[in-house]
């Protein structure tokens, strides 16, 4: 039967007010009554709701395209006002090779077109690229180890502000702000001046200049290596004399000798000098040492990182099948069309699986490695977890690029239950763990400050226990205690309707706001975990350097 | 199942207008499809396999929580579930549609709108995202709403012509 044009605006209005939930039982009856007796009227009802699951699907999608383009924005402003104030010091550092060394450089407003190009391009957000004293960033490392009288230890990741690197033994890979890639082989000193310059003290460096980065300068002892636009290498020994040696394209060195004579030495490809302690040169047929390059180092890297990885899974396989495990998501081995999340306790046939919603497979935190990432409004992970617990630890790899909403959840259950709880973190980088201990009453513990812009990024362990005996909630980041806090009221948690990566209703936070970013492994222990149990969690399962990094980190 | 994410979710509310109860069928039914899915034969078609998963689901819901969570007796629920099965490729056409409608709206409109429908949000955040009052919003979502069903309508009729 085809409706007329009255009834269909008047079933419109009746759909009109259902989807905006404000029918009155009079009309919804009218309507029920419509949509038994009309075909019609049921399709149009059926194409009316189906619109309006279409309008979510649209409006959810222009907020993942607008999240993604304010995160780009952020990011490119951030970098152009970053870049800009060197701009009129890398012309001058230009011009001033043109005349001196009669350099034939670019037309200088295609060099600064690069050079904000060359800056934005290989974005790592990761890198906390924001810091205006950065002048380099740490970028790879393998065995790093850190002199005992080194003030500064950053890790892998970290931006680094002009300051003396002493490392003592390994690799470091270090990408300078304005272009130039350097290696550092320990036993080594580098101080780190600008983006474009630093001195070797001692030990061996290999730096690979591109031309956007021409001028760059190493001092040593006596004199200056400046780079026109090349790949080299240099090696000061202890006595502080130094060999220098070109790889490809043109390096000058410029210094004066013990007698007060200025030395220069201009150098091309594949030829070498010696360097007394006196500053005196003399042609070298080879370097007596070999200088590692970046592709050796990502070689060396990988295979340490599998190092790690296959520890890694040995121990979180003995982990998983402890029966204190309660639920444990390792991330691994799932194919990316995967959208089962499988818990790998693998308890009751696998009842703690979790069901995948919207989020991508990423790469973890080793290569082969898997993880989720929640990127889009909607994305997230749906576990079931039933019973109450009296004490718990909760543990996750996170990586996190910004921190611009006001909450990144990691795990939050049903709200309106007693025992509910969230786990996030806020929009100031703090741990948060949220309790609803009766109807009205949600009980906030905030740890301090965990996860400040430099940690932005890299993958962070956050963990968290709840010791209703001991009456104690304590936050850990990257294994080490963190804050703790007492329990005002003992309440058992549920996990009950579970969502991971995305928030409920806990006030301040509202339900819908996914992590954006991404996770590599979660477990949820029953049992409150101390410092040291964590922190072994922590030291088998970091992608990073150990070593000796978790002392000072200030330069 | 993510392509299906989707198309499941309009099933569900379908059923169940209320989109935050939609969303929580579509959990449940999410992870009833995982567990079960060494169930699912493969060669067949999992859409509906999973529709009749979520169906259960629906009508679940309806006895535990009343009426609160679902609106419609069962008999309304059956009829419109088949229905919505028959228009399943109709439904595919008119998605499309919508999103060339939804350019043809001016910003303001498309904005309000879509601001209305993003997860969590109402009608007094979309009366804000575009400047109207709560009344005055009220008033045109029903109106743009109207006009998307019209324009996706003709849209069908032109392409089927």
């Amino acid at each position: 039967m085809k409706l007329s044009d009255q009834e269909t605006l008047e079933l419109h209005e009746l759909l009109d007010g259902l989807v905006e939930n404000n029918l009155s039982s009079e009309k919804r009856k009218r309507l029920e009554k419509w949509l038994t007796d009309s075909d019609e009227a049921r399709r149009q009802y059926v194409a009316y709701l189906d619109m309006s699951a279409s309008l979510a699907h649209y409006a959810e999608e222009r907020v993942s395209d607008e999240t993604t383009d304010v995160l780009k924005r952020r990011l490119s402003t951030k970098l152009v006002q970053f870049v800009t104030p060197w701009l009129p010091l890398a012309a001058l550092v230009l011009f001033g090779l043109y005349v001196f060394f009669g350099y034939q450089a670019q037309d200088p407003l295609l060099l600064e077109k690069e050079l904000v190009e060359t800056e934005i391009s290989p974005v790592a957000p990761g890198y906390g690229l924001r810091d205006e004293e950065t002048v380099a960033v740490l970028t790879r490392a393998v065995g790093l180890s850190w002199d005992r009288s080194a003030n500064f230890r950053p890790s892998v990741g970290a931006s680094l502000p002009a300051s003396s690197l002493k490392i003592a033994q390994g690799i470091a890979q270090l990408e300078l702000l304005d272009g130039a890639t350097l290696i550092l082989e320990g036993p080594v000193e580098y101080e780190l001046v600008h983006g474009n310059a630093g001195a070797l003290r001692r030990g061996k460096l290999r730096a690979h200049v591109p031309r956007v980065a021409v001028g760059f300068t190493v001092g040593l002892p006596m004199g200056d290596v400046i780079d026109l636009g090349t790949e080299f290498g240099i090696e000061v020994h202890e006595d502080h004399s130094a060999e220098l040696y070109v790889y490809r394209g043109k390096v000058r060195y410029q210094g004066v000798d013990q007698a007060g004579n200025y030395v220069s030495e201009d150098l091309v490809s594949n030829q070498a000098i010696y360097l007394s302690a006196d500053g005196t040169s003399s042609p070298l047929d080879m370097p007596t040492g070999i200088y590692l390059g970046t592709q050796d180092l990502a070689s060396r890297s990988l295979e340490q990182s599998q190092r790690r990885r296959s520890e890694w899974m040995k121990f979180s396989r003995q982990l998983f099948s402890k029966p204190s495990t309660l639920l444990y998501y390792g991330f691994d081995n799932h194919a990316k069309w995967d959208r089962v999340l499988k818990d790998e306790t693998k308890r009751d046939d696998g009842a703690g699986n979790g069901a995948v919603i919207g989020c991508n497979w990423a790469q973890g935190r080793w290569p082969g490695k898997g993880a989720l990432q929640f990127s889009k409004s909607n994305d997230r992970v749906c576990l079931n977890l039933p019973g109450e617990f009296s004490s718990v630890t909760m543990v996750a790899w996170v990586k996190l690029g910004e921190l611009a909403s006001p909450v990144y959840p990691l795990v939050f259950s049903r709200p309106s239950q007693k025992g509910a709880l969230g786990w996030s973190v806020n929009q100031a980088g703090k741990l948060v763990l949220q309790v609803r201990v009766d109807n009205k009453r949600v009980i906030n513990y905030l740890s301090a400050v965990a996860l400040p812009k430099e940690k932005l990024g890299q993958w962070v362990h956050l963990a968290t226990s709840y010791d209703s005996s001991e009456k104690w909630v304590s936050h850990y980041v990257n294994g080490r205690s963190f804050s703790r806090e007492k329990i005002e009221v003992s309440q058992p948690l549920s996990f009950k309707k579970g969502l991971l990566g995305y928030s409920q209703d806990f006030p301040p936070y509202k339900k819908g706001t996914a992590l954006h970013g991404c996770i590599d492994e979660f477990a949820i222990f029953d049992s409150a975990w101390d410092e040291g149990k964590v922190r072994e969690l922590y030291e088998v399962g970091t992608p990073y350097e150990l070593s000796n990094s978790l002392t000072s980190h200030q330069p | 199942m993510m392509k299906y994410q989707r198309r499941l979710f309009a099933y569900i509310h379908t059923l169940v207008p209320s989109r935050s109860d939609a969303e929580d069928i579509l959990q449940e039914a999410s992870l009833t499809i995982c567990e079960k899915f060494s169930d699912f034969e493969s060669g067949t078609n999992f859409y509906s396999w999973a529709c009749q998963i979520a169906y259960w689901k629906v009508r679940s819901a309806r006895k535990k929580y009343a009426t609160s969570k679902v609106v419609f007796n069962e008999e309304v629920l059956e009829v419109i579930s088949q229905t919505r099965v028959e228009m399943e490729e109709e439904l595919d056409h008119r998605h499309g549609a919508l999103s060339k409608c939804l350019q043809k709206l001016n910003e303001r409109d498309r904005r309000m709108v879509l601001t209305r429908y993003e997860s969590g949000q109402n009608v007094k955040a979309a009366a804000h995202a575009s400047g109207r009052t709560v009344q005055g919003a009220y008033k045109a979502l029903t109106r743009i709403r109207k006009v998307l069903f019209d324009c996706v309508s003709l849209e069908l009729t032109t392409q089927k012509a």
